[in-house]
């Protein structure tokens, strides 16, 4: 992965970008959600100390004068819109296709994850992430700004792909973050089906749920015309087998999986899109947020 | 037809499996595959276990190769590559004209010298080879089923004494002699012309006694020189060696002297008496007490061995009338008789079946072997299948 999680191309393309909730317009908020609320909040919420970074003006100079040591006022932001972004960190999401091994799944959904975590920081979102990884959740909670960018950036270099899917009595201190109306967005290949209850769970729980799946070319495909030992990177399952053989009946029940998953995902109101390795980052951005409004994919 | 000299050769078309094995698409070694869609694989019938091969065309060239090999190993022949047309063998001496219109009258034949090599029929007639064994080869070189006719003079030279037996039925035309070729029987001498008796060829005979004038054995050479109208040269043992061509009489008893030998051994013929000490040979004349010469070789030459005492009581040949031509007979046996009137000779059948030579394939499959392995090396050393067998 390079040092940048976006690529410049994908970045560029942000900025058409908007994050937007269907839900949003009905919350309680200053003004609309789309307003790009900058500079101090607007209730006061702690001091802390001056870290380098910190703009000169938000010192506060009265306490200052009282001190003579440096605060900074910070202050609630009144942002309708707090984004979780859920990572699935399980071993299938270290898959990676043969023609391009140095870009795996979970490479794609880092990409996919500071994407949207640009997206809120434009905006002034306050964003977190959370990892799902049998190995216990990671958790960046939510936050805005560039601080929160950074981190999540940084927090992001640091998944590796191993375990399973947690199981849902691992999800507690999702719960206990995760508020209603918040907007959540589930990266993963959704192929357990853990996964998908939890994004039902939630969308059930008054969240709003945006599931994006990742796939790779050769579940798209299945390129293979010669024997092979393809193996399950979760349960270590091996099966031996002839692609020219399986190809037809795979591609056609998988195509049939997909196909179930998407309706059970609209059945239960979660927008959904697809993203293949071979494609640019942004495509199921597009498709999610494209122009704005969103309902016009619903 | 093709044929194998060493059939057993073919056995190495067992190698055939090694190829087979090297290119059998190895799948419990294939690269593991992370697929995460496992289960929807899963699920579909396990593919049967059917044979699969790695590049096929690299496959296919080299089972070529082992087979080519294989047959290389094998020796393999053309054997049916003869010709099948009818054969006209003109025996020289037979009138040329003739045989040329027997020839033409006779469609697609070939005509060929019965001379050694089978020439082919031409204007100049080769010298008469040893023609009934000619006639043998001739029969067992032609393939079975090819006409033979022998076109032959009236007297057929170098025939043996049995006559020839051959796998086919053989007709024999007898055409004029032709007159431009030197013939025995028109260029030799008066004798020869007559056809019978043994060829008196005495006259050629030199007797180089090497004794004392009063040695008692000379008397009876002396005699048969006379009788035989041959030359008698007596000169003192010390005296040196005659030509090659004399018969040498070396009548001292004991071993014989080095420059004897030696002359011997150079290809000369000496006769010896009963009490020279040379080792003992095979009889060459018997009478009825038993033998009475023997001969022994000696180097390139001859030593010929009176075994009795030179009297007329121990050796009654002696006061014979024919002891001069017994004594020619022995020093130049006249030739046996190879000349028969074609009139009556007539080949038996019944000969062993002809064993053709084939023509050799090995040359043309080698070649073959070359190129293919050079284009198998080609196919095998491309850059993009590393790692391929």
């Amino acid at each position: 992965m390079g040092p940048d999680l976006i690529p410049a191309d994908v970045r560029g393309r942000l900025r058409t970008l908007r994050l937007t909730a269907r839900r949003a317009a009905d919350l309680q908020g200053l003004g609309l959600h789309h307003s790009r609320a900058r500079g101090a909040g607007l209730e006061f919420a702690q001091y802390r100390g001056y870290e380098r970074g910190d703009e000169p003006r938000m010192i506060d100079w009265k306490l200052y004068a009282r001190s003579g040591k440096f605060f900074v006022r910070e202050s609630e932001r009144e942002s309708p819109l707090r984004l979780w972004i859920l990572l699935d960190a399980s071993a299938s999401m270290g898959q990676a296709d043969r023609v391009q091994p140095s870009r795996s799944r979970l490479d794609a959904a880092m990409g996919l994850a500071a994407c949207l975590g640009q997206l809120a920081m434009n905006q002034g979102d306050r964003f977190g992430l959370v990892v799902l990884s049998d190995a216990g959740l990671n958790v960046i909670d939510a936050a805005d700004g560039v601080r929160q960018r950074d981190r999540l950036a940084l927090a992001l270099r640091t998944v590796e792909p191993r375990g399973g899917f947690p199981a849902l009595a691992q999800l507690g201190p999702l719960w206990d973050r995760v508020g209603p109306s918040d907007l959540v967005v589930l990266l993963s290949d959704f192929f357990d089906e853990g996964t998908v209850t939890l994004a039902e769970r939630l969308a059930a729980a008054g969240r709003e749920v945006l599931a994006i799946q990742i796939l790779s070319v050769e579940e798209r495909d299945f390129p293979f015309a010669q024997g092979h030992r393809f193996r399950d990177p979760e349960t270590g399952e091996e099966l031996l087998g002839d692609g020219k053989v399986l190809r037809d009946e795979f591609l056609s029940r998988f195509a049939a999986a997909q196909a179930e998953l998407a309706a059970r995902l609209e059945h239960d109101g979660i927008r959904h899109a697809r993203l293949v390795l071979d494609e640019a980052l942004d495509v199921p951005l597009r498709r999610l947020f494209g122009s704005g409004h969103a309902d016009e994919y619903s | 037809m093709p044929a194998f000299l060493f059939p057993l050769g073919l056995l190495g078309l067992l190698a055939v499996a090694l190829p087979l094995a090297i290119h059998l698409a190895r799948r419990s070694d294939a690269d593991i595959i992370d697929f995460a869609a496992l289960r929807w694989l899963r699920a579909a019938p396990r593919p049967r276990a059917q044979i699969r091969f790695d590049e096929v065309p690299l496959l296919l060239l080299r089972l070529l190769l082992i087979v080519l090999l294989a047959l290389l190993l094998a020796q393999p022949i053309w054997s049916g590559w003869t010709d099948r047309r009818p054969v006209l063998a003109v025996v020289p001496g037979a009138d040329r004209v003739e045989a040329r219109a027997a020839l033409a009258s006779a469609g697609d034949a070939r005509a060929i010298w019965l001379t050694p090599g089978f020439p082919e029929f031409g204007e100049t007639a080769p010298q008469p080879g040893p023609t009934a064994s000619l006639l043998r080869e001739l029969d067992s070189t032609l393939a079975a089923d090819v006409a033979l006719t022998i076109l032959a003079p009236e007297v057929l030279q170098g025939v043996d004494a049995e006559l020839p037996k051959l796998s086919r039925p053989a007709r024999i035309r007898i055409l004029e002699t032709d007159p431009q070729t030197p013939s025995p029987l028109r260029g030799g001498t008066a004798a020869q012309r007559q056809g019978g008796g043994p060829a008196p060829a005495a006259n050629t005979l030199t007797f180089a006694a090497r004794a004392t004038a009063e040695n008692p054995n000379l008397r009876w050479f002396r005699a048969a020189a006379t009788g035989l109208g041959a030359g008698f040269d007596l000169q003192p043992p010390t005296a040196p060696m005659p030509p090659q061509t004399s018969i040498l009489l070396w009548l001292a008893p004991g071993p014989p002297p080095d420059p004897v030998t030696r002359w011997v051994a150079a290809g000369g013929t000496a006769i010896v008496m009963e009490d020279a000490q040379i080792p003992p040979g095979t009889a060459i004349w018997r009478d009825a007490q038993g033998p009475v010469a023997t001969a022994s070789a000696l180097g390139r030459g001859t030593l010929i061995r009176f075994v009795r005492p030179l009297t007329p009581a121990a050796l009654p040949a002696l006061v014979e009338p024919d002891f001069p031509q017994a004594l020619a007979a022995l020093l130049q046996p006249s030739p046996e008789p190879a000349r028969v009137s074609t009139q009556g000779w007539q080949p038996r059948p019944g000969g062993p079946a002809p064993i053709l030579p084939g023509l050799d394939l090995s040359g043309w499959l080698g070649l073959a072997i070359a190129l293919g392995w050079l284009i198998e090396r080609w196919l095998a050393t491309r850059r993009r299948r590393v790692g391929l067998p």
